[in-house]
């Protein structure tokens, strides 16, 4: 893995999963992946069952699960579905050109 | 088994009301409780507001809360057109006290500027919407616009599961459960969901001489009986309104007269109208129906009834002003609330909406006597089988509720044709007045005939209608070489009368002496028929007689050949059969 510009703000994501569906291991496993290769000073990452909290799905109008929201840094973005989409991914937390290995599918 | 539990679940499929004219009546009484309806039909066809109707509905009147799930519109946007319709969805959204609201809103849409990356599942949404409805106790639940939904799924399979998931939800939470899809016709992507569906909804909305035609048609309803008929409805000022669920109403039929209003037609008619029928006033421009319809309006308020006088052409101030100058004054009654005039233009609405938009007046005002003036306005937009269709409710209407309703309608053709002119309902109409001009002699007078008047043995002659500064009334014409005189040449006819007088008592003695004879003559032949009948029923039981005679014979003489064959010796049967062969034969 290449070097990566120090990221000095903090990154917090919150994912919101349905129990222990396929799309939520998916998106869980996706996600831990990610972080170990772009954020190696560490993210703040909650996961919510949704199932068990449902107040807080609603709270946050979750519609579809997976659905991860980045909070910080600025700008706040959602991003829906497995995070199999690596490019999508990437693009939408902020991540682009960091980069250096090829996408996995 | 199977038979016994599909008796037993029948008449246990719950219903939910919807509370809106028409459509529980159309459906049986409402829509399935543990069940998806699917409410389809193209944009704009008026599938939110009956889905959000029947949720305000079931929250204001029955005590069933709602939650109303909005793929397409957020809250606001809902509100608003639900504001509308009259409907505060904020209140109703809001806590009461400590008790929960009576409906809650979520919002399905995805936030702007989502990103979607790989596949997801509604397993979000329905989570909240699951708790939301165990949170307010939630019997009915609206998931508005699933076609955006399918749209973003956009993979046939996912489709299918969240629908299936959807269908769950709303079985395993027992509400009445609504879900709306736009379509152009019925067929996929919604494919599924109509398969799915217990119960099937279309709306459609079309065009028909330039005006808004929508219809209401339950197209499947499992476990229950439905009209299958597709109906007109309006989305009027309250919410939808279907305005006629094809069942015939029963209405009173009295024998009780209401006058007219003037005493002359009342003699000509046998004392009057009957309450509760209908009157049909025909006639070219300025042929005094408004008249009519205000003599009779004027003495229903003088008994101390209520009246409603709707007016598809003139404004109240005119129809006031011209009435008072043949002595007809309503104006006393306006203000006392006895009578209500109400103008609505026909050109500006669909004949659907002035149908609701009657009713609510009617409704409203609670009239004894109906007077709508002219129906013929209402042609000008709108296609006369429309026009037709609504004249027709709306006299059923009035008709179930024991009201006497007067229409006019401008005639402008010949008289032969008149018959066949479908605007005029004339097989609706109970009683029928045709008003017309007859020029002769430099005089130009105003005639009026009645051309049936159901139940009453009503005079066929044309009367002259004489208006002026003391009122209306009526006066007999003569014919002479089959013209009727009226004005001037009436007068002259009358000292002609008492002549001819002797000539019609003649006649008419030598016409009852003609029908005595053939009366007479059907009695004998009657008899004659009878007296026929009786011997061909004498001569039957004669023939009776001797069958019954013969098959006794018959059978003995059986039972002696079969005793001689089996149970004697065969010499002296023998013998026997020897002597006794001929006179068997």
């Amino acid at each position: 893995m290449g070097k990566r510009p120090d990221r000095r703000e903090s990154f917090v994501v919150r994912l919101y999963v349905a129990d222990r569906e396929a799309t939520a291991v998916r998106a869980i496993a996706n996600l831990e992946a990610l972080c170990r290769e772009f954020l190696p000073s560490g993210c703040e990452l909650e996961i919510i069952d949704i199932l068990r909290e449902p107040q807080r799905g609603l709270d946050d109008s979750i519609m579809v699960t997976p659905t991860l929201i980045k909070l910080a840094p600025p700008p706040v973005r959602r991003i829906f579905g497995d995070l199999s989409n690596r490019g999508r991914l990437l693009d939408a937390l902020g991540l682009t050109g960091l980069e250096l290995s090829p996408p996995r599918p | 088994m199977a038979r016994k539990n599909q008796k037993e679940r029948e008449p246990r499929l719950a219903k939910a009301q919807t509370g809106i004219d028409g459509v529980d009546e159309i459906t049986g009484g409402g829509l399935p409780r543990g069940r998806t309806t699917l409410l389809a039909g193209p944009a704009g066809s008026g599938k939110t507001v009956l889905a959000l109707q029947t949720l305000v509905n079931g929250a204001r009147r029955f005590d069933e809360p709602g939650i109303f799930v909005a793929f397409e519109e957020g809250f606001q946007q809902v509100a608003a057109n639900a504001a509308s319709f009259g409907w505060e969805i904020p209140s109703l959204v809001q806590k009461r006290g400590r008790r929960s609201p009576r409906l809650a809103f979520v919002d399905g849409r995805l936030s702007p500027g989502a990103v979607q990356a790989g596949t997801f599942d509604l397993s979000g949404l329905l989570a909240a919407v699951e708790f939301r409805a165990k949170e307010i106790g939630a019997k009915r639940i609206v998931f508005d616009g699933i076609d955006v939904l399918l749209v973003m799924l956009n993979d046939p399979r996912v489709e299918r599961g969240e629908m299936c998931r959807i269908h769950d939800l709303l079985e395993r939470a027992g509400v009445a459960g609504v879900v709306t899809m736009s379509t152009a016709g019925l067929e996929p992507p919604g494919s599924f969901m109509l398969s799915l569906s217990d119960c099937i909804i279309q709306l459609t909305h079309r065009l028909a001489e330039r005006a808004s035609i929508r219809g209401f048609r339950v197209v499947k309803y499992r476990g229950s009986a439905f009209i299958a008929n597709e109906f007109p409805f309006a989305i009027a000022s309250q919410g939808i309104e279907v305005a006629d669920f094809g069942t015939r109403p029963k209405y009173r039929v009295f024998t009780e007269r209401v006058s007219s209003g003037i005493p002359r037609l009342d003699h000509m008619l046998a004392g009057g109208y009957f309450r509760g029928s209908t009157v049909l006033v025909t006639g070219m421009p300025g042929t005094a129906k408004t008249t009519l319809a205000g003599a009779f309006v004027a003495a229903a308020c003088a008994r101390g009834e209520r009246a409603l006088y709707i007016s598809l052409d003139e404004q109240p101030a005119e129809i006031l002003r011209n009435l008072a100058s043949v002595s007809i004054r309503l104006e006393r009654y306006v203000r006392s609330r006895l009578l209500e005039i109400y103008a609505d233009h026909p050109q500006e609405t669909s004949p659907e909406e002035q149908f609701v938009r009657m009713r609510q007046r009617i409704r409203a005002h609670r009239p004894s006597t109906l007077v709508i003036d002219p129906i013929s306005a209402a042609i000008r937009m709108g296609g006369q089988s429309t026009v037709l269709g609504v004249a027709e409710r709306l006299l059923a209407m009035a008709k179930s509720e024991g009201i006497t309703t007067l229409w006019t309608s401008l005639y402008q053709g010949s008289e032969e044709a008149m018959e066949a002119t479908p605007l005029h309902v004339s097989t609706v109409a109970d009683t029928w007045i045709h008003l017309s001009y007859r020029a002769g002699r430099g005089e130009r007078n105003r005639s009026l005939t009645v051309i049936k008047s159901r139940g009453t043995g009503h005079s066929h002659q044309v009367r002259e209608l004489i208006l002026d500064d003391r009122g209306v009334d009526l006066a007999d014409v003569y014919t002479v070489g089959g013209e009727a005189l009226m004005g001037t040449a009436r007068w002259e006819g009358e000292r002609a009368e008492v002549a001819t007088q002797r000539d019609v008592e003649a006649e008419e003695a030598r016409k009852r002496r003609e029908l005595e004879i053939l009366a007479a003559e059907i009695r004998a032949q009657t008899e004659g028929l009878e007296r026929r009948r009786e011997s061909l029923a004498a001569e039957m039981r004669l023939l009776d007689q001797s069958i019954t005679l013969r098959e006794r014979n018959e059978s003995r003489r059986q039972q002696e050949v079969r005793a001689r064959r089996g149970g004697e010796p065969a010499s002296r049967a023998g013998r026997r059969k020897g002597r006794s062969a001929p006179t068997e034969d």
